[in-house]
């Protein structure tokens, strides 16, 4: 307890820790998630024997990349306490214009991304402007972004897919460095930047700020509007990336691509660690919380299980990660109790 | 009217209650008796402990020891027996729910006299016998958010009734009525005393109190100090015995004052804050002081531009402040210690050293890349300037006591070396050893040259360490006082409006 003989402030002459002291809770809470994903990774490779082959391994990364990349951008709409339903319908808008401005337009292949990603940078503007300046709800607005971005691929695309596509999408899929695919390249890259933006610079800082107490953070002088506008844009950049990426995998300017996903990639998320509430989350639970769901895939195709339980298991998985997170949180708190007594 | 004999046994017997917090004593031993067929009022400061001794009453707090009966029978601790045994309150802040009908709301939550179905027919006829006696021409299938404050105060009533309360607690009712409708409130309340209810009326309005009660029950730091009928009390010995014994000599303040750097002049928004204006010089300290409600965190929060002002001007050191928002005010040097810390003030689940460096991201980064280096070395820096105490720099905040807390908000604006510096409350909830250091803090400084406005409702606290005094009421600056020319007692007058009575 606080307590001074005087009233004058006693001059602190030991020296002020800086670091975290080890703290076995704290550790359980940040990195519980490899446990999970590691015991599943045993289990399956007990039941199947293709599951520790290099191949299968990639193929596996491969499949995570694209959820991955949309998770990273999602994990900052999270931390600052929203929500962004809008990413399940950008990459069908991005996918559409990036090969149908081509194809049909007879544009440059470079002058159609730029559109397909300037179209999904408005998308998310409109989602950062519609929550921060006319005070509707994420879900409400990014229901309505979502229904509008799909509705108009349909409507461009005249509700088929396009083909063919254009060489540089063959070429994108096929790339590779030191025979790591680009698109597990691509998202080890962006789960990098990530992290350094929500560690070490303002924008981060401040944006765990405003997930964690809006008002206190209006009050320490952030413009929490503007951070809060910037994680939606963020996010709708995550998903255009991600829908040429889903193009180049599927071949085609597609309606259709990465319909339904949207819950999906929030499930990475949160089974990430990153709070609904805001203000917690961390781009190595996000990027496990990709892989953990894609294993589940995974081993509905190595076990021969019929795909329709994908979506059962699933299921599954997010209800077991979330109590894993409530028995986390439970065993960190007496922790901290024991510690306080 | 009059005082009820006291052979009748009371309704409610309070002997010797005791609440505590950690950290906090709410109430220090309570004695209260009341009884059928009186006005009982309850004054005392604000933090005296009559809002805890209402909780208790309503059943929302458990008291740790002592007795507390209702008619005869020991209460027992919750809201729902509270309401079954018949205690109804009357709060402050409206208790309506804004989308239930008139009807629904003067019945809420007894839907139906038994079973299941509800029937409109029944409800409404319910509800309007209840309304009856209070209120004439209230439309009872209007939603309640369309009632003006005094008719949702009688819909408020009107529940109470329908309950069969036989003991209703007002809790400061009149704060957001016009004078018209405080006469038929009081009015209401006699009539109500008439029919044989027990009346608790909670006020610091010694106006309200000399109107209305045939007792009345003087409460001081948690304690009941004075109960006795009402014509034993004048006003002066009311507030004698609310602030307790006479004042200290007050230590030397700084009077070394430089120049004029904050110049409020006539800030107003909405009704709480009309017309305030006022300067501080460097080095000074500025207490604002008044009853709770009456506008001064409005002010404070209209300087440091959280809240827009609707007129006025705020000017630090010679030149007018654009006010758009904190992040404005901030960058004109002013900054505000938050009242209600955990809302406003600290990020809970961030560290320690996150939570000083939030108003300074700019200081420790270039061209938005923070340096963790300079980071940390300014957490180390306030922990040793403001003798922060917490396991480390990386502690989330959260885990904290309140007083260490109050340092790192205060760290913050510290380092920022801020012209101007606001502080509400900024002993609230904190234990005496803490309170003492936030003072040394505070008045640091103010010798390092800061212009201090100091908002406290401890006139304990804020007497000696002040230089002036602003004595806010109902939005207004009532009166500006010099050190040499203050009491307790000049202030309470002045604050609760009755000094025009008093002042010889």
């Amino acid at each position: 307890m606080t307590q001074t003989t005087d009233g004058a402030l006693a001059v602190n002459e030991a020296a002020v820790t800086t670091r975290r002291r080890f703290d076995p809770a704290r550790l359980l809470q940040d990195q519980g998630l490899i446990v999970v994903v590691l015991i599943f990774g045993l289990v399956l490779s007990l039941l199947s024997p293709t599951f520790l082959t290099p191949t299968n391994l990639m193929n596996l990364l491969l499949q995570a990349s694209t959820l991955g990349v949309m998770a990273l951008g999602m994990t900052f709409v999270i931390i600052g306490a929203g929500i962004d339903l809008s990413v399940g319908g950008i990459p069908a808008i991005v996918s559409v214009l990036a090969v149908g401005l081509v194809v049909r337009g007879e544009l440059p292949v470079w002058f159609a991304l730029v559109v397909a990603i300037g179209v999904g940078i408005v998308v998310g503007l409109a989602n950062g402007f519609a929550i921060t300046k006319l005070g509707i709800a994420p879900l409400i607005a990014t229901l309505g972004t979502l229904s509008i971005t799909i509705g108009l691929a349909f409507a461009y695309s005249g509700g088929t897919s396009i083909v063919p596509v254009p060489d540089f999408y063959n070429l994108l899929r096929r790339a590779n460095m030191f025979g790591i695919p680009i698109n597990i390249i691509i998202l080890a890259v962006l789960a990098v930047v990530t992290h350094f933006v929500l560690t070490r610079t303002t924008f981060g800082r401040s944006l765990y700020a405003v997930g964690g107490n809006r008002q206190a953070a209006e009050m320490a002088g952030i413009r929490t509007n503007r951070v809060i506008l910037f994680t939606y844009v963020i996010s709708a950049v995550a998903a255009s990336i991600a829908g040429i990426l889903f193009t180049a995998r599927l071949a085609s300017g597609s309606p259709q691509t990465g319909i339904g996903i949207e819950l999906t990639v929030i499930a990475a998320v949160v089974i990430g660690g990153t709070s609904l509430f805001g203000g917690r989350g961390n781009v190595l639970g996000t990027v496990l919380g990709a892989v953990l769901i894609t294993m589940v895939t995974n081993a509905i195709n190595l076990l021969g299980v019929p795909t329709a339980w994908d979506r059962v298991l699933l299921g599954v998985v997010i209800v077991i990660a979330a109590l894993l997170d409530v028995f986390r949180l439970r065993i960190h708190e007496r922790w901290m109790s024991r510690k306080a007594s | 009217m009059g005082v009820v004999a006291e052979s009748t046994p009371p309704l409610v017997h309070i002997e010797d209650v005791v609440k505590r917090f950690p950290g906090v004593v709410a109430l220090g031993g309570v004695h209260l008796d009341l009884y059928a067929g009186e006005v009982h009022a309850l004054i005392g400061e604000n933090g005296a402990g009559k809002s805890s001794l209402i909780k208790v009453l309503s059943g929302y707090y458990t008291p740790d020891s002592g007795v507390v009966e209702i008619a005869g029978k020991p209460m027992h601790h919750s809201v729902a027996s509270a309401r079954s045994s018949g205690v109804a309150t009357i709060h402050q802040e409206r208790q309506l729910i804004p989308d239930l009908t008139v009807a629904e709301n003067v019945v809420l939550p007894h839907w139906t006299p038994s079973g299941v179905w509800v029937r409109p027919g029944e409800l409404q006829r319910r509800a309007a016998a209840a309304l009856a006696t209070l209120v004439s021409g209230v439309n009872l299938s209007a939603p309640a958010r369309t009632l003006s404050p005094a008719v949702g105060q009688m819909v408020e009533i009107a529940r109470g009734l329908a309950q069969n309360a036989q003991i209703l607690i007002f809790d400061e009712p009149t704060t957001a009525l016009s004078l018209a409708e405080r006469e038929r409130l009081f009015e209401t309340i006699e009539r109500l005393r008439a029919s044989g209810l027990a009346i608790l009326y909670v006020s610091h309005n010694l106006e309200e109190v000399h109107r209305l009660a045939d007792r009345i029950t003087v409460m001081r730091n948690g304690r009941t100090v004075e109960s006795a009928p009402a014509t034993e009390f004048t006003t002066q010995r009311m507030v004698q015995l609310m602030v307790g014994r006479d004042v200290r000599a007050l230590p030397a303040v700084n009077e070394q004052l430089g120049e004029t750097v904050l110049s409020a002049r006539g800030l107003s928004r909405g009704r709480r804050v009309r017309n305030v204006s006022f300067d501080v010089r460097a080095g000074e300290i500025f207490a604002l002081v008044g009853l709770e409600g009456s506008g001064r965190t409005e002010v404070a929060r209209t300087i440091f531009g959280i809240d827009r002002l609707d007129s006025g001007e705020v000017w630090v050191h010679g030149r007018k402040v654009d006010l758009k928002s904190a992040a404005s005010g901030i960058e004109a040097g002013i900054g505000l210690v938050p009242e209600e810390r955990k809302l406003d003030g600290i990020f809970p689940i961030l560290s320690v050293r996150e939570n000083i460096s939030i108003s300074l991201l700019s200081w420790i980064s270039r061209l938005g890349v923070l340096s963790i280096r300079k980071d940390r070395a300014l957490a180390r820096k306030s922990f040793t300037a403001l003798d922060i105490r917490a396991g480390s720099t990386e502690t989330e905040i959260g885990n904290l006591s309140g007083g260490n807390q109050q340092k790192v908000i205060l760290a913050r604006w510290m380092n920022r070396e801020c012209a101007v510096l606001i502080l509400d409350e900024p002993t609230k909830g904190i234990d005496v050893g803490a309170k003492a250091e936030i003072y040394v803090l505070i008045k640091r400084a103010a010798e390092e040259g800061a212009a201090i406005v100091l908002i406290s409702s401890d006139l304990d606290e804020c007497l000696p360490v002040a230089n002036r005094f602003g004595v806010m009421r109902a939005g207004e600056l009532a009166a500006v006082l010099e050190r040499t020319e203050i009491s307790k007692e000049r202030i309470i007058s002045i604050a609760t409006g009755d000094h025009e009575r008093t002042v010889a």
